[in-house]
């Protein structure tokens, strides 16, 4: 049973308030997805954020080149949250995988009503993206 | 028609008591049938999991390949009764370079019939035989002797 406190365990959630999880947990839902199976298209409309609680996941680029994230709390699929519509990598399962899921409306309205929730969590966020760019960087210097 | 009597004459109450307990036998049966499925499917999960009917189901599969004409496949087949499948993914990724793109591989792994591919690179991952870089791409550790 998934409880509102557990969201403090991850990096993204560990400064919110009390009060701050509790509103979040209305809107998150658990998910399974099997092994071998895809959790994000690249290209999909980008409708949802997933955070990994369990299991082992890869993340292919569109030149195959992947990494693989098994630490929970990581999150994935976070162009839901930006302007960006679409998925920009591809996600399969290589375990059984059990993820937390926000619908980007639902989390989007609940950032824009709170302020200091939304500041919270978009540097979160921005740290995440930050990274990715690292790892784009590294890409296009191989490339050259 | 409904005479007690004949009932009795014709080992009515008998008949009724003993179809009452076939009856219940039946419940009970169905009952602790429905209550050990619980533990055999938890059992069944458990030898999933450790690989066993992975392991039975891709000895079948290689089984039914070694028919194929491919030099790579026969090796890797080969390979795979022979040793194990990390040795057979080792030798699939030669043909990718290293380091190589995991979706290849895997697709290799799908293509040449090894069970259950992703779970296997998994594994591999965690016990640090396989590792990643930042720039995406997979290579093997050295083979511990």
């Amino acid at each position: 049973m998934f409880e509102f406190f557990d969201l403090r365990k991850y990096d993204v959630f560990r400064d919110l308030e009390l009060a701050e999880l509790w509103r979040l947990q209305r809107i998150v839902q658990p998910v399974h997805c099997l092994e071998g199976r895809v959790l994000i298209k690249e290209g999909a409309p980008a409708q949802r954020l997933y955070m990994l609680q369990e299991g082992h996941l890869m993340v292919v680029f569109k030149d195959d080149r992947a990494i693989c994230l098994h630490e929970p709390g990581r999150v994935i699929g976070w162009s839901a949250l930006t302007s960006e519509s679409q998925y920009t990598a591809t996600v399969v399962c290589l375990t059984d995988c059990t993820l937390l899921t926000f619908e980007a409306n639902d989390l989007l309205s609940l950032l824009g009503s709170n302020a200091a929730l939304g500041t919270k969590i978009m540097n979160k966020i921005a740290r995440i993206r930050s990274n990715r760019l690292r790892f784009l960087h590294q890409q296009m210097t191989d490339i050259k | 028609m409904n005479d007690p009597v004949n009932m009795t004459l014709s080992d009515g109450c008998f008949m009724a008591v003993l179809g009452i307990c076939i009856v219940f036998s039946g419940l009970v049966l169905l009952s602790l049938g429905i209550c050990l499925s619980a533990r055999l499917l938890a059992w069944w999960e458990t030898r999933v999991k450790d690989g066993v009917v992975p392991y039975l189901r891709g000895a079948l599969k290689r089984e039914g390949l070694k028919g194929m004409s491919t030099g790579l496949a026969e090796q890797t087949l080969q390979d795979a009764d022979a040793t194990d499948v990390e040795t057979s993914l080792r030798r699939l990724s030669d043909q990718l370079g290293d380091p190589f793109k995991l979706p290849e591989l895997l697709r290799l792994a799908d293509k040449y019939g090894i069970e259950r591919p992703h779970w296997q690179v998994s594994q591999l991952l965690r016990n640090g035989s396989l590792s990643g870089g930042t720039d995406g791409l997979f290579h093997w550790q050295a083979v511990k002797k």
